[in-house]
């Protein structure tokens, strides 16, 4: 252990913190030597546990004092790696560390029942050895929080004391527990790691993370420039010291450009919170342009949409009581809206700007042009549209140029990003972050530039953050595609994901209305179809071997499945009231596109396949048009897309049946969309999903929760799930 | 230059009466390299050259063309290196972008064993690339004056303080009127060899031509230190190769295209050929004019992007096309082993052209031809050439007027079709430029409405 710490200071010149071999790594020597601790159990045990869902970890977890129980053999499953090209492939991997979750016990106790499993964390494995390490490295020298940032003192006091400080003010979760996810966070961090931190519950714990991150951030810059102005002292005390000399690579302490991060947020809103979190760490005794960030970026005072703070980002959340001060229309309309919405669209929720922010010893500078700041904070819209910009000449005009020395890039609040545009961010990080600048910049002794800038190596030192409520395979194939090249961070990546869900499937609210009287219970089906793809299955659990279908094929075979066997039998059936929710907007138009063409040729009767599409370019008067036109029954079908629900949360009233073309990635989406079915007489509501195993795997996961989902994907010979959620009879 | 590249297998065989690099102190590494590349024993040049540049005196060289004047310098160059390895050690300036590529090759090619590093700086390409390599300690410069006082400018952190060694490759041509201000620049730049005299730090100077200037005052701008330079001349002042066969011919100059492709047709074949011409206009259109006849013809002059003049002069080399018209961009310094003819189509202003004009072909002990069209306008340059180079040429015999008068039909169609080509490329090349503007200044507008 001793060894171990040293290679961690020469590595990082940190203080040493304060010395004491901790209680919780002695218990995880123990328990992996002797495998007697309680939380260690047999590996084909453990692999059976996780298999059948069968868990005492968590409730082990509890009991134990400390806070890591290190499962050496625990193998999970719901980590689709997607290869270079999209290929799919389900992989199991590997887990080191659970985190007891944080909101199992206030949502349990709110809805007044106990979920079987728990929201567990854990860090998935890495394939890189040396993460690894270095996240043993991290975990034996880093105990609280703010010793990532121990290097800057002033920063380490301050975090450390509002961490201590803000304790009280999270509502919903333990404090303690918000604790153990930002160290786990905090110890990532220093790995230098790429990090997907895909299980972000609340605004509270959003809040964490934001603080932890811009003082990492912080000490970076601050760090970065001592090294620097530490050179040019000693420079300046050598007389005649220059590039010709034998020891001047020692020199080399900077970038082509002086912007060392660049975060990517989706909405002004949440740069605000990125930049206050920031200055509350920083504590400025100037603040440049402070006036304008403030008029741009943060809520307008009228505006009834902050009137209460949420705190749920997408799991649903516990109810507040109601604030009696804001009793207007608009605020009683804005907390109609799902507490997620809230969350997503509160403050000001522009979605096309760029800021560049100079930090300097003690002072912040807002508004700073790119070439001359150490921070760019915009969102991929808004920097897509400089980097696009004619005026100045298109992709070889230097518009990039600021982004060619980016150490550490972070996405904030990346699921509002996957509903915004994902491709955009992705094609920013592919064609523009850590490329050649295309003119000298002005600034930079180019004599002093560090190595890995001069090699082009650029992106493969750049830590990339992604921060998210859940994961997404768009999340999981970006550290592989979002940078040149080929290139991958040398030092792994690391993700923090959640483990197991307790699904949604019975969050349903209960609509009972038109029911009779002594029918108390309303039973909804809930019906997951697969769509068999030849070889894909879990027949290999070890990931021995991958498939050679790609995304592309596996999203043929369902269109397929849809359009032959699915369509066809509800057209002759006598259904009507269809709402039809198609996640994706590409395959939405291949769906409309299909109707459209079966309504010109007549293939079915003009009414059996009168249809009406919802997109999220549709405009509100024919939005009221087709809801109205559903609701009356003169069109049978009603596409929708997710991000049609992400942006508009209509009620759509009248449903007789949901169908989901594919799995909604917001698990609430899937109950709240399924609660506009309509209780009828004749016939029980159902809700039919057809998922493809490694491509839905996440989204299903979430929506069905652990133990369906460990049944499902493991029963290879069926093809046809039901779920169903009763409601028991109040008393 | 290529040097003993192609010498006769004989020359070689016998090697015991003749020098050696290793006795002229070459250490045995550079032999080395120097057996790799087929060089077996020096030039006149290389053996006078780099034993007063290893004994440490500043070097005028002045030798025949493709006589071997780029080892003659790279080679003492690398053997200091290899005894003091520092960065920056060397600058060697070339007034042509293609010759600044071709001394980094050389460079390269003899350096790749004690991994030299160069970068070459030379206009036209991108700056910034230039700069990091310049980031990444070469131990040799090279490149175009233009762009070395470009980066002395915007790139912060270059500096040519340490610079020990500056070179001028054809050195008349950088010492006169045209580089006179770059020139300045980069030599304020350097270290001063006056004060550093005293020191162990003294910058060594080496001119090297095939013609070189005799005013005194445009060698002292290069501050050689005048105790401390060796001249070395391995042949008398301007002369052409004996192995050169020179030939004149007095056509109308009506009818200089229709001669041209007449020479082309009956003497040149498939052999490959240089045609220089006086403007960038004229060889672009004789290029076309040819490609039109039906020959491989492409062309390279000094309006052109560097990307084409690269590829085109790459397209000559490996031998895809096998006739280059060029203005003077391409007279100097340029190997291509196996150019055959010269042809002539304008008779230089300046004798000295035509002297290294001449000199791409019979280059290293080869044989070749070259053909000058003396139209009646030409008659008083003609003159000069011939005054300079101290020999009277012969007309081409065996060719009649009538002769090549059969082809007048063919070549004047093809003359036309080229020029209308050109006149069209220009028309589209300035709707392009009209459009950019165009827009630029319609989106000004826009967002100039944009509240």
């Amino acid at each position: 252990m001793e060894k171990k710490r040293r290679r961690v200071f020469t590595r990082t010149h940190w203080p040493l913190p304060a010395e004491q071999p901790s209680a919780d790594e002695t218990q995880v020597d123990n328990g992996s030597a002797e495998c007697a601790a309680p939380g260690v159990m047999d590996a084909s045990q453990v692999r059976d546990g996780a298999l059948s869902c069968q868990t005492d970890t968590r409730t082990l977890a509890k009991d134990s004092p400390e806070l890591f129980i290190l499962e050496t053999e625990r193998l999970h499953l719901s980590t689709p790696t997607w290869g270079l090209d999209s290929e799919v492939s389900l992989r199991w991997q590997k887990c080191a560390e659970i985190v007891p979750d944080l909101n199992a016990n206030a949502a349990s106790s709110a809805r007044s029942k106990s979920h079987p499993e728990a929201i567990d964390v854990c860090v998935s494995h890495i394939e890189v050895e040396r993460t690894e390490r270095r996240y043993e490295e991290a975990r034996a020298c880093i105990h609280h929080v703010a010793d990532i940032v121990a290097p800057v003192p002033a920063l380490q006091r301050r975090l450390a004391s509002m961490l201590g400080s803000s304790a009280p003010a999270f509502r919903y979760a333990s404090a303690d527990a918000l604790m153990r996810r930002g160290l786990l966070f905090g110890r990532a961090l220093a790995t230098k790691a790429d990090i997907l931190y895909g299980c972000m519950a609340s605004v509270d714990e959003e809040q964490l993370l934001l603080q932890v991150l811009a003082a990492f951030i912080c000490s970076h810059i601050i760090r970065a420039q001592a090294h620097e102005h530490h050179h040019d002292v000693e420079l300046a005390q050598r007389a005649n010291a220059s590039i010709v000399d034998d020891d001047w690579d020692q020199y080399r302490d900077r970038g082509l450009n002086r912007a060392r991060t660049l975060l990517l947020a989706p909405t002004r809103h949440v740069a605000y919170a990125f930049i206050h979190a920031m200055l509350a760490c920083l504590e400025p005794r100037q603040v440049g342009n402070a006036q304008r960030f403030e008029d741009e970026f943060g809520p307008s005072s009228d505006d009834g949409t902050v009137s209460e703070e949420p705190t749920s980002l997408i799991v649903p959340p516990v109810e507040p009581s109601p604030d009696p001060g804001t009793d207007t229309p608009r605020a009683r309309h804005w907390r109609s809206r799902p507490r997620d919405y809230r969350a997503t669209f509160k403050g000001n929720i522009d979605d096309d700007f760029r800021l560049g922010i100079r930090l300097a010893r003690r002072s912040v500078h807002f508004f700073a042009d790119f070439l001359d700041s150490d921070i760019i904070i915009a969102s991929p819209l808004g920097l897509q549209r400089v980097l696009d910009d004619p005026d100045k000449g298109g992709p070889d005009s230097g518009a990039a140029d600021p982004l060619s020395s980016i150490e550490i890039a972070a996405i904030l609040r990346a699921h509002v990003i996957l509903m915004q545009n994902w491709d955009y961010a992705l094609q920013l990080f592919q064609e523009a972050v850590n490329r050649m600048p295309t003119h000298i910049p002005k600034k930079t002794d180019f004599s002093r530039v560090e190595q890995r800038f001069l090699d082009g190596n650029a992106a493969a030192y750049r830590q990339d953050i992604i921060l998210s409520a859940f994961d997404a395979p768009q999340m999981h194939a970006w550290f592989r595609v979002a940078r040149p090249d080929g290139l991958q961070n040398v030092s792994g990546t690391l993700k923090i994901l959640g483990t197991r869900y307790p699904g949604v499937l019975s969050d349903l609210i209960p609509v009972i209305e038109h029911t009779k009287a002594d029918h108390p219970r309303v039973r909804v089906r809930h019906v997951f179809r697969r769509v068999a793809v030849p070889n894909v299955g879990i027949s290999d659990p070890l990931g021995q071997s991958t498939t050679t279908f790609t995304s592309a094929q596996v999203e043929e075979l369902r269109f397929q499945e849809f359009s032959q066997s699915w369509l066809p039998k509800v057209v002759k059936s006598t259904q009507t009231h269809i709402l039809l929710c198609i996640p994706s907007y590409f395959d939405f138009v291949r769906v409309r596109n299909l109707f459209r063409k079966y309504a010109e040729k007549s293939v079915f009767p003009p009414s059996a396949i009168r249809y009406a599409a919802c997109s999220e370019y549709t405009k509100p008067q024919d939005i009221s048009r087709h809801r109205l036109a559903f609701f009356e029954g003169r069109v049978r079908f009603l596409l929708i897309t997710e991000r049609f629900h992400f942006y508009r949360r209509y009620r759509l009233r009248g449903a007789r049946s949901v169908f989901f073309y594919s799995v909604p990635q917001y698990a609430p989406f899937y109950t709240e969309i399924v609660e506009s079915l309509e209780a009828s007489e004749s016939s029980f509501r159902q809700a039919y999903t057809l998922f493809v195993l490694p491509n839905d795997a996440l989204a299903l996961h979430r929506i069905i929760g652990s133990r369906n989902f460990s049944y499902t994907a493991t029963n290879l010979l069926r093809r046809e799930f039901e779920f169903s959620a009763v409601e028991e009879p109040r008393p | 230059m290529v040097g003993a590249e192609t010498l006769e297998p004989a020359a070689h065989s016998t090697p015991t009466g003749t020098q050696t690099f290793a006795s002229l102190g070459i250490c045995p590494v550079l032999c080395e390299a120097c057996r790799l590349l087929n060089y077996h024993e020096p030039t006149p040049i290389q053996r006078e050259a780099i034993p007063a540049a290893l004994a440490g005196k500043d070097v005028v060289g002045l030798a025949q063309t493709g006589s071997g004047k780029t080892a003659a310098f790279a080679l003492p160059i690398l053997q200091f290196l290899l005894g003091d390895p520092r960065p920056y050690f060397a600058l060697v300036l070339s007034p042509t972008r293609e010759l600044a590529f071709q001394i980094s090759e050389q460079f390269l090619a003899l350096g790749s064993e004690i991994g030299v590093r160069v970068a070459t700086l030379v206009g036209g390409m991108d700056m910034v690339s230039q700069a990091v390599a310049l980031a990444k300690r070469p131990h040799v410069l090279v490149g175009t004056p233009g762009r070395i006082v470009d980066h002395l400018t915007a790139t912060k952190g270059f500096t040519l303080k340490h610079v020990r060694v500056l070179v001028l490759d054809e050195a008349d041509r950088l010492l006169n009127m045209d580089f006179e201000e770059e020139l300045d620049q980069i030599l304020a730049a350097l270290p001063r060899t006056e004060t550093d005299n005293a020191s162990t730090s003294v910058r060594r100077t080496y001119l090297f031509s095939a013609t070189m200037t005799s005013q005194v005052a445009k060698l002292q701008r290069a501050s050689l230190r005048p105790k401390e330079t060796v001249r070395v001349e391995v042949s008398a002042k301007y002369t052409t190769v004996e192995t050169l066969v020179q030939h004149y011919l007095f056509v109308p100059d009506k009818y200089k295209d229709c001669y041209l492709t007449f020479l082309i047709e009956e003497l040149v074949g498939r052999h490959s050929c240089i045609v220089f011409s006086d403007t960038q206009s004229s060889a672009q259109r004789l290029a076309l004019m040819l490609r039109n006849l039906g020959y491989g013809a492409v062309c390279i002059h000094g309006g052109m992007s560097q990307p084409n003049r690269l590829s085109a002069l790459n397209q000559f080399k490996s031998g895809e096309r096998h006739i280059l018209v060029a203005t003077d961009v391409a007279s100097r310094g340029l190997d291509i082993p196996l150019v055959d003819y010269v042809i002539n189509y304008d008779i230089p202003p300046h004798g000295k052209d035509y002297i290294h004009r001449v000199g791409r072909t019979a280059r290293a002990g080869r044989a070749g031809r070259a053909l000058n069209l003396v139209s009646q306008y030409d008659v008083e340059l003609f003159q000069r050439v011939e005054k300079l180079i101290g020999r009277r040429l012969e007309a081409l015999p065996n060719v009649k007027q009538e002769h090549v008068l059969l082809l007048l039909d063919r070549v004047s169609e093809a003359a036309r079709l080229a020029v209308q080509e050109m006149r069209e490329e220009k028309l589209v090349l300035h709707a392009a430029a009209r459009k950019r503007r165009g827009a630029a200044s319609s989106s000004n507008a826009r967002r100039r409405k944009a509240p």
